[in-house]
């Protein structure tokens, strides 16, 4: 990821409507969202002749801007697993799982994941899709990025799984 | 019939009318202050509807049609957007004053009005309506544009201004002296700097005690503080008006946000029976000798709103379509233009009334049709492409 600088947000106060958070992308398109008082907000670029204009604006309820925000979420997801975690002791980190990998066409049950390493797979990453908070009998493919939350430890513990294949009648084994 | 039935058909029908009128304005784009002013012209003695057994009501409710615009111009406000604007855009505030005052006050010495109606008519000139402005730019989809910003701002410091203007104005129209001026300058500023105290050390208290989980309540409370402020205000020789702006001022963010959106229906009801009263007010033929006089005020007041929104924009780094867009923008005058001229009338300066409907239904009108086609204006009055403007981006605001 090209990340030379953190991309710069100016705030603007709109008064009496809301407040105006214009984002200079490195592309050179800048973007903007007002976000209204009354709830709801704006999502805004500008016209390549007049930059000062408005030359799209598309009107987002609450619940469209929480979608939108879960779709880009999902997209930076990817990129930012594996960097530092707020929370002391405890990391993110992204498994790849190879086609042909033991897991390809098991199930998350079928790791014991979280039995087995206390660590927790919060997101499964296919392709441009994002299956968050996935169900023990979600299916796992070869080329799926699996999001994994817990200790260095589990997550290592974990990566072996992974890489070994499914545990079977041997539970007492490191 | 009994004189019930008749005020209700009255009634029935002023509104009736009312909700047609701002149906045509919606569509057309427009504000609907004009039509109303027209609808209130149009009614009355000699007119289309007497309104006789209406007009006792008429009254009372243009009254608090008013406090409640000024209460619900105060709710507008937070601390940190009039702190925003006075550090970003305190230049361009004066610059709109002296600008947009100035024709009114020289208009208002060449019509012969008495001081306290010279003043008037400068406030009139001076103040865009926020009302308006604001409803035009969210159609027009461009909140989001870059000279924005400064339309809002000088919106937002013209209307705190009225705080200081208007208290000054009352005590200069009721034939004061220098010295009274002066004590209703110092009242004003006191009043004004209590208030904000308040609003800063008592907010809790206040947010208490008007405060409740039930809409009903909090509806009764604000409506009753606000009406006994309005009444003290208007005992000691301030302006009613005053007392219901400082209100929705003191009154803390969270909850002046929830009281908005209670009082706004309230609001444009009695605030549609307030610009109808003052249409009734004033005579037509009235109106005749001063077109032509309100019309030269008009296109002054539109050059010099371009000049001021030119130099705002300008000062964020605006390119130049930009500065005509904040511009014409700036141009609409309403409500409060309304509420000043309503000041002085019912002060005795009667002459005021019609030069300030005809001025008002003029900018009301062409406010919106100009900022509607700003562009193509710039495109007109900007013949070659400015160099700058493609350049806008790397100017851009901080």
């Amino acid at each position: 990821m090209n990340s030379t600088s953190t991309p710069q947000v100016v705030e603007t106060i709109l008064p009496g409507v809301g407040v105006k958070y214009e984002l200079s992308t490195r592309s050179g398109t800048p973007l903007s969202l007002v976000v209204n008082r009354e709830g709801g907000s704006v999502l805004v670029a500008y016209d390549a002749e007049d930059p000062d204009r408005a030359s799209l604006t598309v009107p987002l309820d609450d619940d469209e801007s929480e979608a939108l925000a879960g779709l880009l979420n999902g997209a930076s997801m990817v990129h930012r697993v594996g960097e530092a975690s707020e929370l002391p002791g405890i990391s993110t980190q992204r498994l790849r799982i190879d086609p042909h990998a033991p897991f390809d066409g098991l199930t998350l049950a079928d790791t014991r994941a979280r039995t087995e390493t206390g660590a927790s797979i919060v997101a499964i990453v296919r392709g441009v899709e994002v299956i968050t908070s996935p169900e023990p009998s979600q299916g796992i493919r070869g080329g799926d990025v699996l999001v994994v939350v817990g200790t260095e430890r589990g997550i290592d513990k974990l990566r072996e799984i992974l890489w070994h294949g499914p545990k079977r009648a041997n539970p007492a084994a490191d | 019939m009994d004189h019930l039935a008749i005020l209700f058909l009255e009634l029935g029908a002023l509104f009736a009318g009312l909700a047609f009128l701002g149906v045509l304005a919606k569509q057309w784009g427009l504000s609907a202050i004009p039509f109303y002013l027209l609808a209130g012209l149009a009614f009355g003695d000699g007119g289309l509807l007497p309104l006789a057994a209406a007009e006792p009501f008429v009254d009372v409710a243009a009254e608090i049609g008013v406090i409640l615009l000024l209460l619900t111009l105060g709710l507008e406000f937070t601390a940190s957007e009039l702190m925003a604007s006075l550090n970003r855009h305190r230049y361009s505030g004066v610059f709109d004053f002296v600008l947009n005052a100035t024709p009114g006050a020289v208009a208002g010495m060449l019509l012969g009005l008495p001081i306290g109606g010279v003043m008037a008519l400068a406030g009139v000139t001076w103040i865009s309506s926020s009302g308006i402005v604001a409803r035009v730019l969210s159609d027009l989809g461009r909140l989001a544009n870059r000279e924005t910003p400064s339309v809002l701002s000088l919106l937002v410091l013209e209307d705190v201004a009225m705080a200081l203007y208007l208290p000054i104005l009352v005590v200069v129209l009721s034939g004061g002296g220098p010295w009274q001026a002066l004590g209703g300058v110092a009242l004003a500023l006191g009043a004004v700097l209590f208030i904000l105290l308040v609003a800063y050390h008592g907010g809790d208290r206040l947010e208490r005690l008007l405060d409740h989980p039930d809409d009903e309540q909090v509806l009764l409370r604000m409506l009753g503080l606000t009406l006994l402020v309005a009444g003290l205000a208007q005992g000691v020789g301030a302006s009613a008006a005053v007392g219901a702006f400082l209100v929705g001022i003191a009154v803390p963010h969270q909850l002046a946000e929830r009281a908005r959106g209670l009082l706004s229906p309230l609001r444009d009801l009695f605030a549609s029976v307030f610009f109808v009263a003052f249409g009734l007010a004033t005579v037509p033929a009235d109106m005749i000798p001063m077109l032509l006089p309100a019309m030269a005020l008009a296109v002054i007041g539109i050059g010099t709103k371009l000049a001021t929104g030119w130099f705002a924009a300008a000062r964020d780094g605006v390119g130049r379509p930009g500065r005509v867009r904040a511009g014409m923008a700036l141009g609409s005058r309403g409500e409060f233009s309304i509420v000043i001229a309503g000041l002085a009338v019912s002060a005795g300066v009667s002459s005021l009334g019609p030069l300030a409907t005809a001025y008002v239904m003029m900018l009301a009108v062409a406010g919106p049709v100009l900022t509607r086609f700003a562009d193509p204006i710039a495109a007109k009055l900007l013949p070659s492409r400015p160099p700058e403007a493609g350049t806008g981006s790397s100017t851009r605001s901080r």
